[in-house]
């Protein structure tokens, strides 16, 4: 190579570089432009070298959840839900000038006198201090929850002043209808029923419409509430995240400049706050809402909402003749099992659940525990990865009698660049979602298989699914079979004696039924670090019992 | 398109979006404006998946929705951003339309590159490219924005390297 081929390759790196950075100045672009457009052959190696950083930029977009599935992140197959999406952008910018202003007002001191919401929101020391004074709320419920200096008890009024949350979920209701949910480890300044500062941790708000305007301040974001329900992490690398579930807020960035900011956010939206509002990947785990727990914005699923009570099932013999109509009653039941949300929620939120197989399929049966029992809008010809959203019943189901348990397989998450194994795509693994689709009235199914969820089937033929809601609406019963062939194991189906792997989960909804409100995952292998999208080891045990 | 054909839509575009998304980069690198428009392409493709031919590849058709979106993105800020020429982003587009080699491997590298990298280093670029500022990272390690941006540069031009090595190696074999 000619040293001046040499110097060219090296000034054009260093512009590359300049774009991918941010830095590039007017001249840059220019003498960019010049280069690509005279050197014809210099397009290739700039669009490679730009692709390195494409790639970098792709490999960390999801780095707040790493563990979600699939690696390539669900913008996509979330974006059908949102019924915005075809007008959104035109209206944002319809909407700008409004929003400016909107905004302007609801600066503290901006709003006229008169105005309901400017009295309580703006930061006149005088009404904060008569609504300290008085208390403007009550900790509601807790969960698992071990305070930092003062402790709070359940009826506790809430004043102006910081709450410390060492860990667990604290709900707050405040008298204007605001209901808080703090998951620790956290801190929030409280400065009466309209403003909040979130100094660190999760928190979600429940904003009702009288409560419209509450604000919310981290270090680096103002967030103004328009009437929704939205979650704030704040004091992690990387700046302030919101994302919201309902109706829609507006979030600034602290220091932007005011032609660039605040941008509208709308239900299914997230966005990092930090110096600019930048959208980020919507994730509806993210944030602990209705029902308590451990929860980590860094693994969906990794953390349910119920502590595993069973590191087995027992799959037992179907007795002949099973009518498939929703009522049990014809079942051999002596492998059920029930399992529930931590309190207090495990009243409501809970599930009962067996299984029978025999040489033609396999038969699951449950009775899960629902306030909004069968909404779930979610049709079979939406995106597989939202079939559960509306509510539904998982189980993830290994025929493998080779591989036996527990299982060695993993996702690409959990590869580290290393090639799938046989095991890891294996067709005998098998993710199985069961769901009632209200609209078509249907008992929904999808298949899929290996760990990378390949050879998506919905609905095939063979299986047969019925569900009956209870008499008094607080849940329902499933009853389905899946014919062997459908979990790819006809040749070799289980039989009795055999240890294979199994896991179930709940999904609960909204009252919408299209939204995602929290899970259960139970029959898991105790101690087993890892998340089940990624890695088979953490199933629990299937055993499949002989007749007496 | 019935139920069958939607879904193999998902499918591809779950199975495809990461090529979309590097489309969008190659035209637009900056960060934040390069998942903008991803998104917004996420949806336009679901808003369009019922005009989508099954027969044809799918890359190209959402690219050109892409492409679009870009277009009107350097519109809209042609007097406000330092941007390459507008001739110069046609010609950028249809080259990089065009190119499909190592898409699904040039990842894999990645990986094993980055995992090659000191640890210190490799914190660096995931910290930075998960949204982390410069100027914040400046701060964490008590180092100046400059001298942050050229460790950035020298990384991003390691993993190149390492990454053109790999493939090359990977052809070969």
């Amino acid at each position: 190579m000619s040293v001046s081929a040499k110097d060219l390759l090296e000034e054009l790196r260093r512009l590359a570089n300049r774009m991918a950075d941010g830095t590039a100045t007017s001249d840059d672009a220019a003498r960019l432009s010049a280069l690509l457009r005279e050197r014809p052959e210099l397009r290739d190696v700039y669009l490679d070298f730009v692709d390195t950083h494409a790639a970098l930029c792709w490999e960390f977009r999801n780095q707040d959840h790493s563990l979600d599935m699939p690696r390539t992140g669900a913008v996509i197959v979330d974006s059908p839900r949102s019924p915005w999406a075809s007008n959104w952008l035109p209206w944002a910018v319809a909407f700008v000038a409004a929003i400016v202003a909107v905004v302007t007002l609801l600066r503290p001191g901006a709003l006229p006198d008169h105005e309901m919401a400017l009295e309580v929101a703006n930061d006149k020391p005088a009404a904060r201090e008569s609504i300290s004074g008085e208390g403007f709320g009550q900790l509601a419920r807790t969960s698992a929850v071990r305070w930092r200096d003062a402790a709070l008890q359940i009826g506790d009024r809430l004043k102006a002043g910081r709450v410390k949350l060492a860990e667990g979920t604290a709900e707050f209701d405040f008298d204007n209808g605001v209901r808080m949910v703090l998951t620790g480890p956290a801190e929030i300044e409280l400065r009466d029923a309209m403003h909040a500062w979130l100094h660190s941790g999760r928190v979600v708000f429940r904003v009702p419409p009288p409560a419209t305007g509450f604000s919310l301040e981290t270090k680096e974001a103002e967030i103004i509430d328009l009437g929704t329900v939205f979650g704030v992490e704040a004091g992690s690398q990387g700046g302030c995240l919101m994302q919201v579930y309902e109706g829609e807020v507006l979030a600034s960035a602290k220091g932007e400049a005011l032609e660039a900011s605040p941008r509208r956010v709308l239900q299914g939206e997230a966005v990092r706050v930090n110096g600019g509002v930048h959208t980020t990947d919507f994730w509806p785990e993210r944030f602990v809402r209705l029902l308590p727990g451990p929860d980590n914005p860094a693994g969906r699923g990794a953390y349910p909402y119920n502590v595993s009570q069973f590191d087995a099932v027992q799959i037992v013999p179907a007795p002949a003749n099973i009518t498939v109509d929703g009522d049990l009653s014809d079942w051999n039941l002596s492998g059920r099992f029930r399992t529930s949300c931590e309190p207090p929620y495990g009243e409501n939120y809970h599930l009962e659940a067996a299984m029978m197989y025999d040489e033609r399929q396999l038969y699951i049966g449950a009775h899960v525990g629902d306030p909004y029992p069968l909404r779930s809008q979610i049709r079979p010809t939406e995106p597989a990865a939202r079939h559960g959203a509306g509510g539904a019943v998982a189980l993830r189901i290994s025929t493998d009698r080779q591989a036996g348990w527990p299982l060695t397989a993993v996702g690409d998450g959990e590869r580290n660049g290393r090639p799938a194994s046989p095991a890891d795509l294996s067709d005998k693994l098998s993710f199985v979602v069961l769901w009632f689709c209200e609209p078509e009235q249907k008992a929904c199914i999808h298949l899929r298989h290996g760990m990378d969820l390949h050879g998506v089937q919905v609905n095939p033929t063979g299986y047969q699914g019925v569900y009956r809601k209870d008499a008094d609406g607080r849940g329902y019963t499933l009853e389905y079979t899946i014919p062997w062939q459908l979990l790819n194991a006809a040749d070799d189906p289980p039989r009795a004696g055999d240890e294979l792997a199994a896991m179930w989960l709940v999904h609960w909804s909204d009252p919408a039924g299209r939204n995602w409100q929290g899970q259960l995952i139970d029959v898991m292998k105790p101690n087993e670090p890892g998340w089940n999208f990624l890695r088979a080891a953490t199933w629990g045990k299937a055993i499949y019992v002989g007749n007496p | 398109m019935d139920a069958s054909q939607h879904q193999q839509f998902a499918e591809r575009v779950v199975r495809n979006q990461q090529r979309v998304f590097r489309y969008i980069v190659s035209l637009v690198p900056n960060r934040a404006d390069a998942d903008e428009l991803f998104q917004q392409t996420c949806l336009t493709l679901w808003e369009n998946w019922e005009r989508y031919d099954l027969s044809l590849d799918f890359v190209p058709w959402a690219c050109g929705f892409a492409h679009n979106h870009v277009r009107n993105f350097y519109r809209k800020r042609e007097n406000s951003q330092v941007q390459l020429e507008a001739d110069v982003i046609e010609m950028l587009a249809i080259r990089s339309s065009e190119r499909r080699q190592h898409e699904d491997d040039k990842l894999a590298a990645l990986r094993v590159c980055l995992g090659e990298l000191t640890e210190r280093n490799r914190s660096v670029v995931e910290s930075y490219y998960s949204g982390m500022t410069v100027g914040q990272l400046a701060e964490q390690r008590s180092s100046s924005a400059n001298a942050i941006y050229k460790l950035l540069d020298r990384l991003r031009e390691a993993l190149h390297d390492c990454i053109a090595l790999r493939l090359a190696g990977g052809a070969a074999s």
